[in-house]
């Protein structure tokens, strides 16, 4: 207790966790309510498990394969590991997700809260861009194949036109 | 709220939050860690020549090639030892690198050394032990074993540069 006091002192940590878990909530939360910070959470599983992922993987053509497999095979827990930062991937797009079209239902977009939906909006795209960049890294036939498919639509002539244009097609 | 449910709610969070990063926190720490316990590669036995055949009273060389492997990346790598035996029967046999800092040393037939070119480490022929230059130990010797007429090595390799004998993978 007394190491408690020593930081708390310097810290301020008993207003930090009162910030946090001892808050006055209004009433008739559900639990529709946790997916934010079910995500947030998240989050931070994928920051901390894609650190040490990182300090093994190779982000070269030559080694990504290799060295995704060395992380699955050879590295202690590694698969454990990888598993949990490829689960939590989707969990995370999953739970995001839930969470727009809670905030959506409820109405919590609007006034006082049009900017945090916007910042969430953001917020969102970026997740799903760090998906699809997650999503080719092993750089497997799956990987490599959904790259292409992905960076294809970006020459969508569909797209760009707003029709469409066989002559504008490409690979 | 009840004093009671506000405990076990409290206990509850607890217990869920330290479990779940504990799984997560577990095998994020192991892997982290892994490269600090992993094991020396060790000794790995390589067939030096026919006893019968050898040549005694002089120093023979054997070079040969393994493969090393550095986590998924796998290359050739060139190996030396130098073999010396007076009656045929006993070998002593010293691994090619100079225990200063890792040069290809020679032997010098005319004053009957071991020489080093790099910063002219002097060694024994017969013990190994530094006679000249700046290495801090005598050359590492290996461990030896007949088989079928066969001499075998325990090749490894040890760090340079430091008075002790440790092994490196």
């Amino acid at each position: 207790m007394g190491l408690y006091r020593w930081l708390d002192r310097r810290l301020d940590l008993t207003s930090v966790r009162q910030a946090l878990l001892d808050r006055a909530v209004p009433e008739r939360l559900t639990w529709w309510h946790t997916l934010g910070s079910a995500t947030l959470t998240v989050f931070v599983v994928q920051v901390i498990t894609g650190i040490v992922l990182a300090t093994f993987y190779s982000p070269s053509p030559d080694h990504a394969y290799d060295s995704v497999r060395y992380i699955q095979g050879q590295v202690a827990s590694g698969g454990l590991l990888r598993g949990i930062h490829h689960w939590a991937a989707s969990a995370m797009v999953v739970l995001l997700m839930a969470h727009l079209l809670r905030v959506f239902a409820f109405g919590a977009y609007k006034y006082p809260r049009e900017a945090n939906w916007l910042l969430g909006v953001g917020l969102f795209v970026l997740v799903l861009a760090f998906s699809f960049t997650g999503y080719l890294l092993p750089w497997d036939q799956k990987a490599y194949w959904a790259t292409v498919v992905g960076t294809s639509i970006r020459h969508h002539p569909g797209r760009r036109r707003g029709v469409a244009d066989p002559s504008a097609r490409r690979g | 709220m009840n004093p009671a449910r506000r405990s076990f709610l409290r206990l509850a969070t607890a217990v869920s939050s330290a479990l779940s990063a504990g799984l997560v926190g577990w095998p994020t720490l192991r892997a982290f860690l892994s490269p600090v316990f992993s094991e020396p590669a060790g000794e790995r036995w390589i067939k030096a020549g026919e006893v019968a055949q050898m040549e005694t009273g002089v120093p023979i060389r054997v070079d040969f090639t393994e493969t090393v492997r550095d986590a998924w990346v796998e290359g050739r790598a060139t190996r030396g030892i130098w073999l010396y035996s007076e009656d045929g029967e006993a070998f002593t046999v010293y691994n090619a690198r100079c225990t200063h800092l890792g040069c290809s040393y020679g032997f010098d037939k005319d004053r009957g050394v071991f020489h080093c070119p790099c910063h002219h480490g002097l060694f024994d022929l017969r013990t190994g032990a530094v006679v000249d230059g700046p290495p801090p130990r005598g050359l590492d010797t290996l461990e030896t074993r007949v088989e079928d007429g066969f001499l075998l090595v325990a090749y490894r390799d040890f760090r340079e540069g430091v008075a002790d004998k440790i092994p490196v993978t």
